[in-house]
């Protein structure tokens, strides 16, 4: 074949993929130009761009402004970032997370927007990778945002810390490790909306109480998320509130783990805590349920609480236990649950625009959520306004839980904040 | 014991998807001497077609013939336009080249599929299947009998027909065989279509076990050349073998040692054959290559 | 080439840096963190360029080596105190013990066997960072790891740090550049066209491939603790395959037989990238999705199959090439992306 043809042939390629992308399930982002003039955000050593007018990753093309409803705002936009993995191992969260805060961004700006002034946002991808973590925040600083919303995952967040904190803009991440908010000393601008593991390991250690298991077969997966799960219960461990028979590790990647779940039930596991998510999260349960027969009771973190696992695991997800924020029941709850207000608002909008709820979108709704409320109690879109109204929101209700942010806890949720979840008939309900 | 017999069991599953992966490996191989790093890709190609077909509603029969159809015409379109073009650079370019094929047709999977899991239930619904006191899952028995099958079918292939001997005489030697008019190019072509039809039908019958996803490729593209040089990357038969061994390996090792590093000693093992033993650990004669 | 016309070489190339910087400014696309990962990630390049096109062993564990330098790095530092320039020395070290070994271990094969034994050489250290958990912090990483400092110069802001990475990456070519011109380069180019005829004419073969592997793993570590006092974060994700696969890719387009493949691999990959991310909307109503995956893919294929010199490397060659008048001399040889010949082809 001639080199001509073969360029051609390339070429066509990738305006193949980039015509079937077209039908694809991505959403468009909600973001738009950004403003001409660079907001100077006092960093020091990161260099600040020329007026830009090219976002990176999945931003629309310049020239077209998406966010606009039937907007009352005006005036200059408030530029709010949102860094999320939309492709790499964490995509599945990454486009919940996109889906999430666009909603938001247009029911806000269908409401007149913050202060008046239209919100706008610049989502970008930061593919799971740390490097590029850390030039997409820049980007973002560089660009003017005035708030951030992710990374979506603890490596990405943790990798552009120092960026992060250089930066002094606000950030709200959705990462799960505690080191993203702790010590609060050294992370004055950063906040998380996901609940610590920690309390979700003692959540979990609490329902078992009731039903009088003591020893605990852990298996986790082996990426820093699944590590953070197992130092939770190592310190639940340490503490004499639960033991640990065993704890087992498999890869992202792995599609059986029968050998570890025997392992665990060998060692004499009155219960099993899996720390994963999808699609290893409802692998395990599939192994336990369909290959072994393992009648154990099986916990979940809230890594699992996704539509995926209901469909992945199809008929062995009945029985799970998954502690989980209210998202997942978000119809269920009473009129009297002080969410029920929050969740409805979510759960109705997300359910119409997207169908199926998802476990992660709730975590973006509040990220965003959390900042508009600062900004609006501000009054102004200064770094240390808003950070300022942050720790003094008082209770904050989200659909994730009941905020309680002050300088001590920039993550804020608490016992009461996550509910025991099951599913019955492949539909989650609250577990008894 | 039974214990002991449940990692038998499990590992032997996790084995026979290797041995698969390894069987393409070697037919390209044997027949072109290049290591296609892109053979996972085949078997997501397959798996991916697999799935969307059958959520759209088609049978499974025809789902199974559409994934080897789309993984073998993405082969042999490859074949053609990337690795034939290359034929007479060294080695290394050809698994660069090769490398490069994987990661677009990752990135053109991301791009069509999206990046959420699928999956579709077992070919046979039912609780597994009770060996004394080891479970085995249905679809591992349907995994089984398909791996059976396409040993069968490739030695029947390569031992009694035409094309199939033709194959064998490329691999062994291709001056030879080109003097006897079998020409080098027609059989690369075919190996590849084989190799990744192979690929393509292994996909549609790991996805009740696995989940369909862009990037399950890889992992399984790894274990798979594992499998193919604890064989000696001669035959399709040692491949198999070796994807056995490995699997087996693999789960006394999680079993045994630790499940954390289970991975890492599946890699020190390819690291060990290849360094102490290339030519592999069995030595099952079906094709040599000289 | 007269000097005269290598100094400017020499001076464009050094100047560059701060061009780069300048140019940052203008750019949306270009923030000053991604010019200190172009310099680290075209220093770690040089170091697999020298590995795979001039001694022709195919590297595809080089992030291995990388992580060596950064995990040094970043223990030493942030757990011990050590002051960076020694953890950074140690980190060298260890990498090249590591690549002594490995090398050792590897080169008895060649070609596919070498290729997948570096890679499961990549992958097993991988596994290993991410299971001994009170040394490397596990799967979640560590973090704290200081700023780089020399002495009392602290490299602060990105400035500082990416002129001190492009130094060394200026540096990294320069050592390059005099290892492939000494005796011991020729010994090396020797020994990646022909081992056999090398052997004959009394080259140390498996010495001259164990130097040159631990040679590119040093430039290897010196990147990786780069990278760990920039980020100040390390976490095996990382260093795995694709870290290696795509210092590969950055190596394969500049010109694996250039020293200037690496900076010139990272400048095209970073401006190709990001370039046809800001471009593709505009051609494709409402695209969306990552495309990166895809153009590194494509590039790295077209790459190999048209210009399989790389960009450096084909430069290089017309440059050199430019003298040769039409008649006379037969045609030389076609070579492929390594430098080795491609025999003419025979009919068949």
């Amino acid at each position: 074949m001639t080199k001509t043809a073969r360029l051609i042939l390339a070429g066509a390629l990738l305006l193949a993929a980039c015509a079937a992308e077209g039908t694809g399930d991505q959403a468009s982002p909600t973001s738009a130009e950004a403003p001409p003039a660079t907001i100077d955000t006092g960093t020091a050593d990161t260099e600040t761009a020329e007026p830009t007018t090219e976002p990176a990753g999945t931003t629309e093309p310049a020239g077209t402004a998406t966010d606009t409803g039937a907007t009352a705002a005006e005036g200059d936009p408030v530029l709010v970032g949102v860094n999320i993995e939309q492709s790499g191992p964490a995509s599945v969260q990454g486009e919940a997370y996109a889906r999430a805060v666009e909603l938001l961004a247009r029911q806000i700006n269908d409401a007149g927007g913050i202060l008046g002034r239209p919100l706008e946002l610049q989502v970008v991808d930061n593919a799971t990778d740390q490097t590029e973590a850390v030039t997409q925040t820049q980007r973002l600083v560089d660009d003017g945002a005035v708030a951030m919303v992710g990374p979506g995952t603890s490596p990405t967040t943790l990798a552009a810390m120092d960026t992060i904190l250089s930066a002094g803009i606000p950030v709200v991440s959705m990462g799960s490790a505690d080191a993203i908010t702790d010590p609060p000393a050294d992370r004055p601008n950063v906040f998380k909306t996901p609940a610590r593991g920690s309390l979700m390991a003692s959540e979990i250690v609490a329902h078992m109480g009731e039903q009088g298991i003591g020893r605990v077969g852990l298996i986790a997966v082996n990426n820093p998320y699944g590590d953070s799960g197992v130092t939770a219960w190592e310190e639940l461990a340490a503490a004499g509130d639960v033991e640990l028979v065993g704890i087992e590790r498999f890869e992202a990647t792995d599609t059986d783990m029968t050998t570890q779940l025997n392992s665990l039930a060998g060692a004499g596991a009155e219960a099993i805590v899996t720390w994963a998510i999808p699609p290893g999260a409802p692998t395990v349960r599939r192994n336990a349920v369909e290959n072994l027969g393992i009648e154990l009771p099986m916990y979940f973190d809230a890594g699992a609480g996704a539509e995926l696992f209901v469909e992945l695991a199809g008929a062995a997800a009945d029985g799970a236990l998954v502690i989980h924020p209210r998202t997942l029941i978000w119809d269920q709850v009473g009129a009297d649950d002080p969410q029920a207000e929050a969740l409805t608002e979510f759960g109705s909008a997300y359910t119409g625009e997207f169908g199926a709820m998802s476990g992660f979108a709730g975590y973006a709704w509040d990220a965003l959520g959390l900042l508009r409320t600062a900004i609006e109690q501000a009054g102004d879109t200064e770094p240390e306004a808003i950070i300022e109204a942050m720790e003094g929101l008082g209770e904050y209700v989200g659909v994730t839980g009941t905020y309680e942010i002050t300088a001590d806890d920039h993550q804020g949720l608490g016992e009461g904040d996550l509910v025991m979840l099951t599913v019955e008939g492949g539909e989650w309900r609250p577990a008894e | 014991m039974a214990e002991l017999l449940q990692s038998l069991v499990t590992g032997l599953t996790l084995g026979a998807m290797y041995a698969m992966v390894g069987v393409g490996f070697v037919l390209i191989y044997n027949v072109t001497g290049i290591i296609n790093f892109a053979q996972g890709e085949y078997l997501m190609l397959g798996a991916m077609t697999a799935v969307t077909l059958v959520a759209a509603g088609v049978g499974l029969p025809l789902a199974f013939l559409a994934a080897v159809g789309v993984a073998a015409a993405v082969g042999g379109v490859v074949e053609r336009v990337a690795i034939r073009p290359a034929r007479g650079a060294s080695i290394e370019t050809l698994i660069l080249i090769t490398i490069g094929v994987s990661i677009t047709l990752n990135g053109v999977a991301l791009l069509v599929w999206g990046v959420n899991p699928r999956r579709y239930g077992p070919f046979t619904a039912g609780p597994p299947v009770e060996l004394a006191g080891a479970a085995l899952s249905r679809q591992s028995v349907w995994v089984f009998a398909f791996t059976a099958l396409v040993a069968g079918a490739l030695w029947w292939f390569l031992e009694r027909t035409t094309s199939g001997k033709a194959m064998r005489a490329c691999a062994m030697n291709p001056e030879a065989a080109m003097l006897q008019g079998i020409s080098s190019s027609r059989m690369s072509l075919y190996a590849f279509l084989l190799a990744t039809g192979i690929a393509g039908a292994t996909g549609m019958v790991l996805v009740p076990i696995t989940s369909a996803s862009y990037n399950m490729g890889l992992p399984l593209a790894l274990r798979g050349f594992t499998a193919a040089v604890i064989g000696g990357l001669v035959s399709p038969l040692g491949a198999i073998a070796g994807g056995l061994l490995l699997g087996v390996a693999e789960a006394s090792a999680a079993r045994f040692v630790s499940s954390g590093l289970k991975d890492a000693i599946a890699f020190a093992v390819l690291f060990a054959v290849l360094v102490l033993r290339p030519q592999g650990l069995l030595r099952l004669r079906l094709a040599s290559r000289v | 080439m007269s000097w005269p016309w290598r100094l400017a070489g020499w001076a464009l190339f050094v100047l560059a840096g701060p061009a780069l910087l300048a140019l940052a400014g203008q750019v949306p696309f270009l923030t000053s963190g991604r010019l200190v990962f172009l310099a680290i990630t075209a220093l770690a390049a040089v170091g697999l360029c020298l590995i795979m096109g001039f001694a022709g062993q195919v590297s595809l564990g080089h992030a291995a080596f990388y992580a060596v330098g950064a995990y040094a790095s970043g223990i030493l530092t942030a757990g011990y105190g050590v002051p960076p320039i020694v953890a950074l020395l140690a980190g060298m070290v260890l990498a090249g013990a590591a690549a002594a070994g490995v090398a050792r271990a590897v080169f008895r094969v060649s070609g596919h066997f070498l290729a997948m034994a570096t890679l499961a050489f990549g992958l097993i250290l991988y596994y290993s960072l991410g299971h001994f958990r009170t040394v490397t912090g596990g799967n979640a990483g560590r973090g704290g790891i200081p700023k780089l400092a020399i002495g009392s110069w602290e490299a602060t802001t990105d400035t500082r740090m990416f002129l001190l990475c492009w130094a060394l990456v200026v540096l990294g070519v320069l050592v390059a550049r005099n290892v492939v011109d000494s005796r011991t380069g020729r010994a090396l180019r020797a020994t990646g066209a022909s081992e056999v005829a090398a052997g004959c004419c009394g080259v140390n073969v498996v010495r001259a491939k164990v130097g040159v592997f631990v040679l590119g793993a040093l430039y290897a570590a010196v990147a990786g603790s780069l990278y760990a006092h920039y980020v100040t974060y390390i976490a095996p994700e990382e260093f795995g395959l694709l870290k290696s696969i795509q210092f590969l890719v950055v190596a394969t387009v500049g010109g694996l037989t250039s020293v200037w493949g690496g900076p010139v691999g990272a400048v095209v990959l970073v401006l190709l990238t990001e370039a046809s991310r800001e471009a593709i909307p505009l051609f494709v109503e409402g695209a969306t999705g990552p495309y990166e995956l895809t153009i590194y893919g494509l590039v790295l294929v077209v790459v190999l199959l048209l210009f399989n010199r790389g960009i450096a490397g084909g430069i290089a060659h017309a440059w050199r090439a430019r003298g040769r008048g039409g008649g006379g001399d037969p045609e030389p040889l076609a070579e492929d992306a390594t430098g080795r010949p491609v025999p003419r082809e025979v009919a068949p």
